[in-house]
């Protein structure tokens, strides 16, 4: 809300500089969110000028010679505006005076004598938008005829080009008219608020004999009223009202659309001016106005010259046999004042907010009108606006306004008084206010306020509807006496608090997995659909967004891999694609499906370089390097990394695995398959496999839950064995190891697997694997117990067809 | 001194002075002091010599070996040094070539800021606690006094999903799952990822959120600022300025929210702050009656605050990031702007706020 402290300063002084103001309302409620101004020293060197003559410029068909009373004698101008007339002043810069260059432009301006088409022109005449003291760039600034000639314009309009812009509040709808800011202003200054003045002239003619009105859907429409203007000329509102419109951001149109503009703007009321001609039907002569919901399929043109097509849901002001208006939002083409209008019907209203909200949302369609209305106003601003408009009409266009007010009020809203427990609202704030200091605050603000033996009461003044409860209050009493002359206090605690078990074991992840090499993503929930499918993702569990801001984020995503693939292809392609590039990447986020909870999985993505960075020769990620990290975070959630081959599609089949913990697949891993790998534009020259995990998180935090049991190591002696066996490549490795586990007994403290061969030493169809058995108990052991232990291995290991490879040393 | 000893031991001094290595040096020992040595021969020879001359003999003999001794260890320890400075040299490396460093990933911003946060409040006695970021209308908005229609709906555009569902907005919710949890004293912190149809150069269509939500007896306006005023100071320094102004949340009242003083300007306005010299942080306020009653609350009994700050603004703020998109892209060189670990823990309790709070 754009509020010319000109006009704010017409209900209540104004002494104190832009920036102390603004400082003032935002500490009080109101936030200023923007400052226009002149720039600096302009309004200082620009001085009013009387036009004494108006020639037309002899060899120029849109340009006049000015000779001009300044101030310091008599003047030759060249002026270009075609409002350029004799006996009028407006501002004159000198010859050395500099200007704001155009808009959005830093560099001033300097005003020169100079030539202009042969004629001499000593400085230039100046319209509001040259001297950056507003909109109106389309003529010259007419000033007061009082203004001085030869003062600055400073001292003749000290407040012009100033303006204040201001946040809206969705309980505010006071904070959108500049007498609703003036009641703040009051209070933040302490100063009186002077209130425009209320009620009408009035003729002879009853409304009733001109206007009817029904209200046929009285749920949408709380009040309606009418008044009765005719006679009017049509012609431009005076000036000072259209700079107060341009200043506030609306542009003049003519003296009625003007007045319900400047009526909403002063207000808050929206207001709505039809051509009377345009409504009456029928040979009575009267005007019937039918405020009802639309019917099914009905259309209205809008004044912006768009077809509306209506529902039901809307309300609308129709003459009995046509639509005029989207209540609340817009007007028609049909029943709009023109320039011809002779009689106009004022209409001021209170309809039901969020009705107004859902119509404007439907038909993509926010006016003025609509952002007061869906806030939800106060009745009772409707005879105080709809009087101002008419006297203002009677005043500005010459109508005579017909005796009386149309109201349809069926439910009048009771006055809500509101009640304040002092002690309560001190407990409240943490205060120690007294009853009247409180009173005072409210007050201020134009309530009217009322003792009581706990406190007090208020009434809020006409156009507050936030006003509901006692926590309103305390609020008000709060601001006005100023928030930060609250006491800032610690309070006790009576809890422990902390961070919980899930908490934790992101954190350990966290810092284990980033000292391994890798680094934290965070990514979007919503991913693009066409990756889940390169996934395989079962499209019925799809939870779909219904109004994305993309097709790239319009489903949740059932796996963290459609969101992380994405990210190293950025930062692939960051890399250029080189042989050099190195993804390393984790996430800790959820996954969401249609049927299933959401749930928190870590995610993992590898591929390219090794992150280790060394000058001594570097090598490609490898299964194994992801295979050892699945292994420590195993390690750090107390979890068996047990597996089964073949994570299954999108992984490579024989590179991944499912890691299943008590018999439940817990998570994935391993190499994307090629397949994946091409459709996300992973694949790079050297093949170097993308590769990928995700694990869900809960398991691991219950892993993390449990607290470690020391194992005391023993005092006694080791016995090592090594063992190099010759086994069938269709035994995976880790049944070879599962084997000499079950064989080994009690005293097997270690197995390692430190050289795997394959080639021709050994055959096509074998593979030689050295493990090294360490052996320990709570003695000394005998050599003959520990090779008693390994027969007992080898006879397992035969029974898989693995026998000790010959010159492998077993002792 | 006999002759023939007198110019073996010079011949041997001369020798050990000559021997340019250890192995040479040996070979110096071997002929000298060796069993077939020159002067062990001198020594073996004492028996050929009449019986009163041996002693003379044998001391003068004994003298020789004790300065070949003697030399051959000084010069073997000069050799020594020698050959173990001549090692060092070769084994010189060129210290200035980088280190063979462990790989080391980074920890994202929104992450490290989330850490600081969390880890003021639940220094303050706050319980950590989570919900779900797929919501229904009840819990995001009327539960939190936003009836359907109601133009603080606009305050926040919503991401829809089917079925009735919407991807919350806020922590808020938050709120609502822990009154409706547990009975007062209630002191929580709701960490989250939030949504809003939004996109931007400060808004990100999905971003973090903390809430934060204290109830108990007596809780008041001044309470939430003195909270408030320590998590600043905590986060962005002692002497980081703090604003309070009234504002309008439908589940708070009064509401407020809470600027800092700019970084760059100090409150006299700039590009950063937009001109302002305030940035604001939070929205917090007293919690609403209503929303109270709403989970079975006495507002007689107990008051409250809640607060909920966007954790992506306090990451901007404190490390300087322009474009909030940058936290989502994921550029490994944008992530390897900040450490592996939080690097510098969080400054509760501040003696300023103690003076200004008076306890």
């Amino acid at each position: 809300m754009k509020v010319p402290l000109e006009w704010l300063a017409a209900y209540v002084d104004v002494d104190e500089p832009l920036e102390v103001v603004a400082r003032r309302m935002t500490a009080l409620g109101p936030t200023v969110e923007a400052i226009h101004r002149p720039p600096a020293g302009v309004l200082e060197a620009v001085t009013v000028a009387l036009i004494r003559e108006v020639q037309p410029h002899p060899d120029a068909d849109r340009l006049w010679v000015c000779q001009v009373e300044t101030g310091e004698g008599v003047r030759q101008v060249v002026s270009g505006a075609p409002n350029t007339r004799a006996g009028t002043r407006v501002p004159y810069a000198a010859p050395g005076t500099r200007l704001p260059g155009p808009e959005g432009q830093e560099e001033a301006f300097l005003i020169e004598t100079r030539t202009v088409r042969g004629v001499r022109s000593e400085g230039m005449l100046c319209s509001q938008a040259e001297l950056g003291a507003g909109p109106d760039g389309d003529g010259l600034w007419i000033l007061p005829e009082e203004a001085p000639v030869g003062r600055p314009l400073a001292e003749v309009v000290p407040l012009a080009g100033q303006v204040l812009e201001f946040e809206t509040y969705a309980n505010r709808p006071d904070y959108l008219s500049i007498l609703g800011l003036a009641r703040e202003w009051s209070a933040a200054s302490g100063k009186s608020l002077r209130l425009p003045p209320a009620g009408c002239p009035e003729g002879e003619v009853p409304v009733e004999e001109r206007v009817a009105v029904s209200v046929e859907a009285p749920d949408l429409c709380l009040r309606y009223a009418a008044r009765w203007v005719e006679g009017v000329t049509i012609g431009p509102s005076p000036r000072w009202m259209q700079e107060r419109l341009l200043q506030a951001g609306m542009r003049p149109i003519n003296n009625v659309v003007d007045v319900t503009n400047y009526v909403m703007l002063e207000m808050g009321q929206p207001l709505h001016a039809f051509d009377a001609d345009r409504v009456r039907e029928g040979a009575s002569g009267k005007a019937t106005l039918v405020i009802r919901r639309a019917r099914p399929g009905e259309r209205l043109v809008t004044l912006d010259g768009v077809q509306r097509a209506l529902t039901p849901e809307m309300l609308l002001i129709a003459s009995p046999s046509k639509p005029l208006v989207v209540a609340g939002v817009m007007g028609g083409e049909e029943a709009e004042v023109h320039a011809g209008t002779r009689d106009v019907i004022l209409e001021a209203a209170t309809f039901h907010g969020p009705s107004i909200r859902r119509t404007s949302r439907q038909l993509g369609l926010r006016s003025e009108s609509s952002l007061r209305f869906e806030k939800g106003l106060d009745p009772e601003l409707v005879p105080l606006a709809l009087d101002r408009a008419a006297a203002l009409l009677a005043e500005l266009a010459g109508g005579t306004v017909a005796k009386g007010r149309i109201d349809v009020y069926p439910e009048p809203r009771p006055k809500v008084w509101v009640s304040l427990a002092t002690e309560r609202a001190n407990h409240l704030l943490g205060t120690q206010l007294s009853t009247e200091t409180m009173a005072q605050a409210l007050r201020a603000l134009d309530f009217r306020v009322e003792a009581t033996a706990e406190g007090l009461r208020a009434l809020a003044p006409v156009g507050r509807t936030d006003i509901e409860r006692e926590a309103d209050l305390v609020e008000e009493v709060a601001r006005v006496y100023g928030y930060d002359r609250i006491e800032p206090t610690l309070p006790a605690s009576r809890q422990v608090g902390g961070l919980g078990p899930v908490f934790h074991a992101r954190d350990r992840l966290r810092d284990l997995l980033v000292g391994a090499g890798l680094s934290e993503a965070i990514t979007y929930s919503f991913v693009d659909p066409q990756d889940l499918r390169h996934l395989g993702e079962p499209e019925e569990a799809w939870l779909h967004l219904e109004n994305p801001l993309s097709r790239e984020q319009s489903v949740m995503r059932t796996t963290l891999l459609a969101s992380l693939l994405p990210v190293a292809r950025l930062n692939l392609n960051r890399f250029q694609y080189s042989e050099e590039a190195s993804v390393a990447l984790f996430e800790l986020g959820r996954v969401f499906s249609r049927n299933q909870p959401e749930e928190e999985r870590l995610g993992l993505v590898l591929t390219g370089r090794h992150p280790v960075r060394s000058w001594q020769g570097r090598r490609d990620l490898h299964f194994f390097d992801l295979k050892g990290l699945m292994e420590l975070v195993a390690d750090l959630a107390g979890l068996p990394l047990t597996l089964e081959p073949d994570g299954g599609f999108p992984y490579h089949p024989g590179q991944s695995a499912r890691w299943v913990v008590e018999g439940a697949a817990i998570g994935r891993f391993g190499a994307l398959h090629p397949r994946v790998q091409a459709a996300f534009d992973l694949a790079d020259r050297w093949r170097r496999p993308v590769l990928v995990a995700e694990v869900s998180l809960a398991p691991l935090v219950a892993g993390l839950q449990r607290s470690p049991h020391a194992r005391v190591p023993s005092a006694f002696p080791s016995v090592q064995r090594d063992l190099a066996l010759l086994v069938p490549k269709a035994v995976p490795a880790g049944r070879v190891e599962a084997a000499i586990r079950e064989a080994a007994g009690p005293f097997l403290e270690s197995l390692e697997l430190f050289d795997r061969y394959v080639g021709e030493q050994v055959g096509p169809d074998q593979v030689s694997l050295a493990y090294r058995l360490s052996f320990r108990a709570g003695r000394t052991l005998t050599d003959a117990e520990v090779n008693a232990q390994v027969e007992a291995i080898l006879g397992a290991l035969g029974a898989l067809g693995i026998r000790v490879r010959s010159g492998g040393s077993s002792a | 001194m006999d002759l023939e000893v007198g110019s073996v031991q010079e011949e041997a001094l001369e020798q050990v002075a000559r021997a340019q290595s250890l192995p040479e040096l040996e070979q110096v020992r071997v002929a000298y002091l060796g069993r077939k040595g020159k002067l062990t021969q001198l020594l073996r020879q004492m028996g050929e010599l009449p019986p009163e001359e041996r002693p003379r003999r044998g001391a003068q003999v004994n003298e020789a070996k004790r300065r070949v001794e003697e030399a051959l260890e000084a010069r073997r320890r000069e050799l020594a040094q020698a050959e173990e400075e001549r090692r060092l040299a070769a084994e010189r490396l060129d210290v200035t070539l980088p280190g063979w460093r462990p790989a080391l990933g980074h920890r994202h911003p929104v992450s490290l800021a989330m850490d600081e946060i969390l880890r003021f409040f639940t220094g303050l006695g706050y319980e950590a606690v989570e919900g779900p970021e797929v919501e229904t209308d009840y819990y995001n908005f009327e539960a939190l006094n936003i009836p359907p229609d109601h133009p603080a709906r606009d305050m926040q555009d919503t991401f829809y999903l089917q079925g009735e569902l919407l991807l919350r907005t806020h922590t808020s919710p938050g709120q609502i799952h822990t009154m409706e949890a547990c009975r007062p004293p209630v002191r929580v912190v709701v960490p989250g990822r939030v949504y809003r149809r939004d996109a931007d150069a400060t808004h990100s269509p999905m971003f973090h959120q903390v809430e934060g939500l204290l109830v108990d007896r007596r809780v008041t306006l001044g309470d939430l600022k003195g909270t408030l005023i320590a998590f600043v100071r905590a986060i962005f320094g002692q002497d980081r300025k703090v604003r309070f102004r009234p504002s309008y949340f439908p589940f708070t009242e009064p509401s407020a929210e809470m600027d800092v003083a700019c970084w760059v300007c100090d409150g006299a306005g700039c590009r950063l702050c937009g001109g302002e010299g305030w940035i604001e942080i939070l929205g917090c306020g007293m919690v609403h009656p209503r929303v109270l009653e709403m989970v079975g609350y006495d507002p007689q009994e107990v008051s409250g605050f809640a607060f909920g700050m966007g954790v992506e603004r306090v990451a901007m703020l404190k490390y300087a990031v322009s474009d909030i998109r940058l936290f989502f892209e994921n550029d490994q060189r944008f992530l390897a702007s900040f450490p592996a670990y939080l690097v510098e823990p969080p400054q509760p309790g501040s003696p300023t706020l103690q003076e200004e709070v008076g306890a």
